[in-house]
């Protein structure tokens, strides 16, 4: 570097610099590992198809339960009067 | 590089098959080449690992996809990569707090580390000052030596705005090397 360097043999120095060099040691290796690492994992898209749609399965299971429940013995509040009415004895 | 064009592409197709030995020959026979392009826009090894990373990580998706249809050279469609997400990483780095670069285990060879470091230091104190864009044109033109029509395919946009792009850079750097 000289104190009069001109932008074109500054750019020029740096392009001979880094054109010199060469990696660091199993950088090679490190990719490889790290990509294929990543695709082993389940993408948010694979985890929406296996359990997304086993979440969907299980919450209309989940609601066709309570709308028997409920059916069958009446929602929270008719509980609530049935015990109501029990205490004054109808 | 150390494979034939055709070595490449015989490798692409490989890994497009599952062949995982053959992704390692393909980031093997070009990831020099590639840790130096991404070092040049990036300024920093570590962020440079980063930016490869990343890209080999793109093309191992698309080539299992079968979205590689051999158009380009596999060499230079894993460089269009490179550089358009070291593009990425820049214009995300000015939405960031500046961070500070490290530029530890940059290199192979110790002895080349304190040369590497010192022009790495001055390449990022002068090309950060820069927008992402100009500063990939500039990279690209005077350190990687490509045309502009080149330049304009990687970049997604005219040469005239290559040019612009150039121009405005090269004054930047002009008026600071005078101050």
């Amino acid at each position: 570097m000289t104190e009069h360097e001109s932008l074109d043999e500054r750019l020029e120095r740096w392009r001979r610099v880094t054109d010199a060099l060469e990696p660091p040691g199993g950088l090679s290796e490190r990719i490889v590992a790290g990509v294929l690492a990543r695709a082993a994992r389940p993408s948010w898209m694979d985890l929406m198809v296996t359990y997304g749609r086993r979440g969907v399965v299980a919450a209309a299971l989940a609601a066709a339960a309570s709308l028997l429940l409920a059916t069958a013995s009446g929602t929270v509040d008719e509980l609530d009067a049935e015990a109501a009415n029990m205490e004054i004895g109808l | 590089m150390r494979q034939a064009g055709g070595d490449l592409e015989e490798a692409a197709r490989r890994v497009a098959r599952g062949d995982v030995s053959a992704f390692a020959t393909l980031v093997n026979a070009t990831s020099a080449r590639l840790y130096r392009l991404a070092i040049k826009m990036m300024g920093s090894g570590e962020e440079a690992e980063d930016v490869l990373q990343e890209s080999y990580a793109r093309a191992y998706e698309a080539l299992r996809a079968g979205r590689f249809e051999g158009a380009a050279r596999v060499d230079s469609w894993l460089y269009r990569i490179v550089a358009n997400q070291a593009i990425n990483a820049l214009r995300s780095r000015r939405r960031r707090p500046a961070v500070t670069l490290q530029n530890d285990d940059i290199v192979a060879d110790p002895r080349q580390a304190s040369d590497v470091r010192v022009v790495l230091r001055e390449l990022s104190g002068w090309l950060d000052a820069l927008p992402a864009d100009q500063r990939a044109a500039l990279v690209l033109r005077e350190l990687e030596g490509l045309p502009n029509a080149e330049i304009a395919r990687i970049m997604g946009c005219s040469e005239g705005a290559v040019e612009q792009r150039l121009v405005r850079a090269r004054a930047a750097l002009r008026a600071r090397s005078e101050q």
